[in-house]
């Protein structure tokens, strides 16, 4: 049941009307446990019992672990809960890839033997539930949480519908403290929530569902193809995929804020960060602050030497590549990222460009360098993400580097606009009051803005949404693509 | 608490109105503006409408079905001055329509057998009916208000041609026609903006009237540059033998059956293609093409090979020299059908 279906819509007005009807608390959790599993069981069918399995591993496991004095039998609950919860995860995502691999070494040792792969699907949302379920057992093991008390206030924080399927993955800090109070929903609250759902639909399916045939063709077969193609469809993958995945998540927030247990953000404005590292700050917040708070720290961080740190963010990106899918092209994309962040580090810990260039750095044409550059580096990112083959990676990451100047008329057009434009834009921005008013309307919070409007004039925005969603709609829209993950 | 159901009462309230203006707004944008751009500008309707609006004429007719191939290939004009030098009179229409097939063309059907020619020339070749019954949606919605009000008639094997979905979209109700059309949006804004800056090669709107000689005015491609883009994409190499009753080839079937029915001499034409084209057919295929045109039992000539390259202004469509020859060609073939 996607968020975009009359299905759910109905689903969802009816869990509103019910959560409306009853008053107290306790009913209000049930319905919304039995009102989550069934989203899950129209979506994934049987496979809703991984979900009650991993909920019962991880809850047990975490009183366990609280209850153990021995520091021992802690970390082998904790590991036992970890090997659990990972079965599953690793059966239905990389079974198939490690069969593929191994057939891979047979092939190179001359050995005519095959594993046949076996015919699984991956159950949608499994990463993300595993995730704020194992986040659980971690964060007592850590001493940060104390376990919860209430059984179906721990089940309803992993399968809350609204995260269910692709995040945000939400730690029990943050969302179990909200089930202390009744849920009421708010005239605030749900104008809100509407402003970020139709926003949500407008990234999705305005952009993303749109761009989704361009980006397809230039992928299916990118050989031959010009460096102006190549580059485009990079750049329309990176908008597509931020609008897909922030518009699924800005539906999903809203939908928690109609019903006022909140989810945390999981995107801040990544295309203008500066550097990789803050590239990593505003993008995926909940899946990088995970790998942050659950890999990188416990190997050490950068509390064990330059070196290591360096080693402990390689691991920890090239996880968060397998972690988006079983495919060497996404370990790849997560060797990448780790290289950047590292390159990142060692420039800005050791490289000085001396006091003229760091100072132009600061001002707001300097940040604006910065800021392309890091997306120059970034969305090739995204074209070792979305390369079907290495034999395509190969091609296309040498057009994306070495331009081939080879344009149609209309391509060249177009090179020339966007050349002139980002000129005049480094000109204009030259001028304090344009540049200054500039940050501050990239930093407003327009969604806050929209929601805080009257009435007539919020009206005016939904109307806007509303009649643009459907008349440019495409006719299919592909899946959610972070339910692959 | 009634403060508070108030407010929340008016948030639905305005999300309410947001959503039924969007309706109002977009069903007058669709009815004022797009509907009648869709009638004026789009060739399948405009041959349509040539249909229903012709008057009876006292000198024979002949139409000219197909493909592009077919709608570049053949002026009309061309072929009644030849007619007109060994003293026949005929007046010729080409009807044919970009990427069409023998199922869609089932649509047409009732349409032509109504306005009695005295011939039809269906220019065909393996792609059209390789192609398995796949007709784009828009192609069928296009056409839905037309079935539903009875102004076009399938009759009743060209119904079970179709298949469910496809007679869904064919009758589809008035409001969900509205909402299908959606499609048309960027075609129509495209039309009324970038189209006017820049020549769209791809779109037919400046033929769409043109039912004499509807070419398209293109450069001739690069010899090597067809090369590179048949290596790209070569030709489909394969004849549907495996499947007999493909939707394709039945209605093809059908189209000439209900034709010759009702005294309408037909020609089936392999229309020309670029030698370099040729070469990737292989005997097999075009044997089995040729086997299944014998056996609808109809006069069949095959101009596949008989052009050389030049002729072509790319892999598949014939260029000034090619649509000349061309029509002369058929000129001939016609009267000596008609003689017969």
């Amino acid at each position: 049941m996607d968020f975009y279906t009359v299905e759910f819509a109905i689903f969802f007005i009816v869990v509103i009307l019910v959560l409306i009807a009853l008053q107290k608390q306790k009913y209000q959790h049930f319905f919304l446990i039995i009102s989550s599993y069934l989203f899950y069981w129209f979506t994934s069918t049987i496979f809703l019992l991984i979900l009650i399995f991993i909920t019962i591993v991880t809850f047990y496991a975490g009183e366990a672990i609280y209850k153990s004095e021995n520091i021992k039998r802690k970390k082998v609950i904790l590991i036992l809960a970890l090997v659990a919860s990972f079965f599953f995860l690793g059966f239905f995502k990389y079974l198939n890839f490690g069969i593929d691999n191994f057939n891979l070494i047979l092939n190179i040792l001359h050995i005519d033997t095959r594993v046949s792969p076996l015919s699984v699907i991956l159950p949608i949302g499994i990463s993300f539930y595993t995730f704020s379920g194992l986040s659980y057992v971690f964060d007592i093991y850590s001493g940060k949480i104390k376990p919860e008390v209430y059984f179906y206030k721990y089940v309803l924080f992993v399968s809350y519908f609204p995260h269910l399927l692709a995040g945000p993955i939400v730690r029990a800090g943050q969302f179990l403290p909200q089930l202390k109070n009744q849920i009421t929903i708010t005239p605030d609250g749900l104008k809100l929530g509407i402003t970020l759902i139709a926003w949500g639909f407008f990234k999705k399916i305005l952009i993303a569902d749109n761009l989704a045939p361009i980006v397809s063709d230039t992928f299916a077969n990118p050989l031959g193809a010009t460096s102006f193609t190549i580059i485009t469809a990079t750049f329309l993958f990176g908008i597509q995929i931020y609008c897909d995945f922030s518009g699924y998540i800005d539906i999903a927030l809203g939908c928690a804020n109609i019903i006022g247990l909140h989810l945390p953000q999981n995107f801040n404005r990544p295309y203008f960060s500066k550097s990789p590292t803050e590239f990593w700050r505003r993008w995926n917040i909940t899946l990088s602050s995970f790998i942050k708070d659950y890999i990188y720290i416990p190997l050490g961080g950068n509390r064990k030497g330059r070196l290591r740190s360096y080693g402990n963010l390689m691991v920890a990106m090239l996880l968060c590549g397998l972690w988006h899918g079983a495919a060497w092209n996404f370990v790849l994309w997560g060797g990448y990222q780790g290289v950047l962040l590292v390159l990142h580090k060692i420039i800005h810990n050791r490289v000085s460009f001396g006091n003229t260039i760091d100072q132009f750095l600061h001002t707001h044409s300097g940040l604006f360098i910065k800021i392309i550059i890091t997306q120059f580096f970034i969305f090739f990112g995204w074209l070792i993400f979305r390369s079907e083959n290495l034999q395509d990676l190969l091609y296309s990451s040498k057009k994306y580097f070495v331009i081939d100047f080879v344009f149609t008329r209309l391509e060249l057009i177009a090179t020339i606009l966007i050349i002139l434009s980002v000129v005049s834009f480094f000109i204009v921005l030259q001028n304090k009051k344009f540049s200054d008013s500039l940050v501050n309307f990239v930093t407003t919070d327009w969604i806050s803005t929209f929601s805080g409007l009257k009435l007539s004039y919020w009206f005016v925005y939904l109307w806007v949404i509303i009649i643009l969603l459907f008349m440019f709609s495409p006719s299919s829209s592909p899946e959610f693509i972070y339910f692959r993950f | 608490m009634n403060r508070k159901i108030t407010q929340i009462s008016k948030v639905l309230l305005t999300l309410s109105c947001a959503i039924i203006l969007t309706f109002i707004c977009y069903f007058f944008f669709i009815t004022l503006l797009v509907n009648p751009w869709l009638e004026n500008n789009q060739r399948e309707l405009r041959v349509l409408n040539f249909y229903s609006q012709k008057n009876s004429s006292s000198v024979p007719e002949i139409y000219f079905l197909g493909t592009s191939q077919v709608k570049e290939g053949i002026d009309c004009n061309i072929i009644e001055d030849d007619f007109k030098k060994s003293n026949s009179s005929f007046i010729c229409y080409n009807l044919a329509v970009n990427g069409d097939t023998p199922l869609r063309r089932l649509i047409e059907l009732d349409s032509i057998i109504k306005t009695k020619p005295e011939v039809v020339v269906i220019g065909t070749e393996y792609r059209d009916i390789y192609n398995s019954g796949t007709i784009a949606d828009s192609r069928l919605i296009l056409v839905s208000d037309k079935i539903v009000s009875d102004k076009i008639i399938l009759d009743t094997t060209s119904t079970e041609l179709f298949d469910k979905e496809q007679l869904r979209l064919l009758h589809l109700n008035p409001i969900n026609r509205g909402i299908s059309n959606r499609i048309f949006i960027i075609s129509y804004l495209n039309f009324m903006t970038l189209n006017k800056l820049i020549h769209n090669s791809v779109a037919d709107y400046e033929n769409r009237d043109n039912f004499k000689n509807p070419y398209k005015d293109s450069e001739n491609t690069p010899i090597n540059e067809k090369i590179d883009r048949i290596n790209e994409n070569p030709p489909i190499d394969d004849f549907p033998t495996h499947y007999d009753n493909s939707t394709n080839k039945l209605a093809l079937r059908h189209i000439i059956q209900e034709l010759q029915k009702n005294n309408i001499t037909v020609i089936v034409i392999n229309v020309p293609c670029d030698p370099l084209e040729f070469k990737y057919i292989s005997n097999s295929t075009r044997e089995n093409y040729v086997s299944y045109l014998n056996n609808i039992e109809v006069p069949y000539y095959d101009f596949e090979n008989r052009y050389p390259s030049n002729y072509f202004y790319d892999i598949t469509h014939t260029n000034v020299q090619g649509r000349t020859a061309f029509s002369h060609d058929i000129a001939k073939i016609i009267l000596k059908e008609v003689e017969k």
